[in-house]
């Protein structure tokens, strides 16, 4: 189970100009640790509220 | 020979038909139409997470984005999942198989102020690799 950085090519339109850009991506064997992640990220506001 | 008369509308019966919708989306002075394709072939197993910076969106200072709606795919039939937020906030999490339509609701109901990154959180729940595709679509608008 690692995290490993790679690349994305995105495509972006604005007006009528056409970009190819390439962003990073991390892959992560491991979803469920993403999940956790983005639960501590966003779940505190939720926890605030209870 | 017999005449067919179409009765005029709401003569004898409900008027179902309204309003009409346009299907057509309108760009105006200040606007600009926006689009964005992501593609990631042969995606492992786990989640793949693409942050695209706010100046490659083009939401720049004076600009923001106004969520349209998209298309996700996966070139096989297996329940798979996107997650995409913004910094702050939460576009949702849409689970599709093949294919799935995403919808933001009207055009102005979800926006990324200027500034703000666009996170993508591609998952491959199968057990072999896979080819996935997102397509996004929306509005630029001037607001200064």
């Amino acid at each position: 189970m690692a995290k490993t950085e790679g690349a994305a090519y995105v495509q972006i339109v604005v007006g009528d100009k056409v970009v190819t850009k390439i962003v990073k991506s991390v892959h992560n064997d491991d979803p469920k640790e993403t999940d956790r992640e983005l639960t501590e990220q966003y779940g505190h506001e939720e926890k605030k509220k209870s | 020979m017999e005449i067919y008369s179409v009765p005029a509308k709401g003569v004898g019966r409900p008027d179902y038909t309204p309003t009409v919708v346009s299907s057509k989306p309108v760009v105006v002075a200040n606007q600009k139409k926006w689009a964005l394709l992501v593609t990631k072939d042969n995606l492992v197993p786990g989640s793949e997470t693409i942050v695209i910076p706010a100046a490659d969106l083009g939401n720049i200072n004076g600009w923001q984005l106004n969520m349209g709606g998209g298309v996700i795919t996966c070139r096989a039939s297996c329940l798979q999942r996107v997650i995409m937020s913004h910094t702050p906030g939460f576009l949702g999490t849409f689970i599709y198989d093949v294919r799935g339509d995403i919808f933001f609701g009207p055009l102005s109901s979800t926006i990324i102020n200027p500034d703000e990154d666009l996170t993508i959180i591609l998952y491959n729940d199968d057990s072999v690799a896979r080819s996935f595709s997102i397509s996004l679509m929306g509005l630029l608008e001037k607001i200064a």
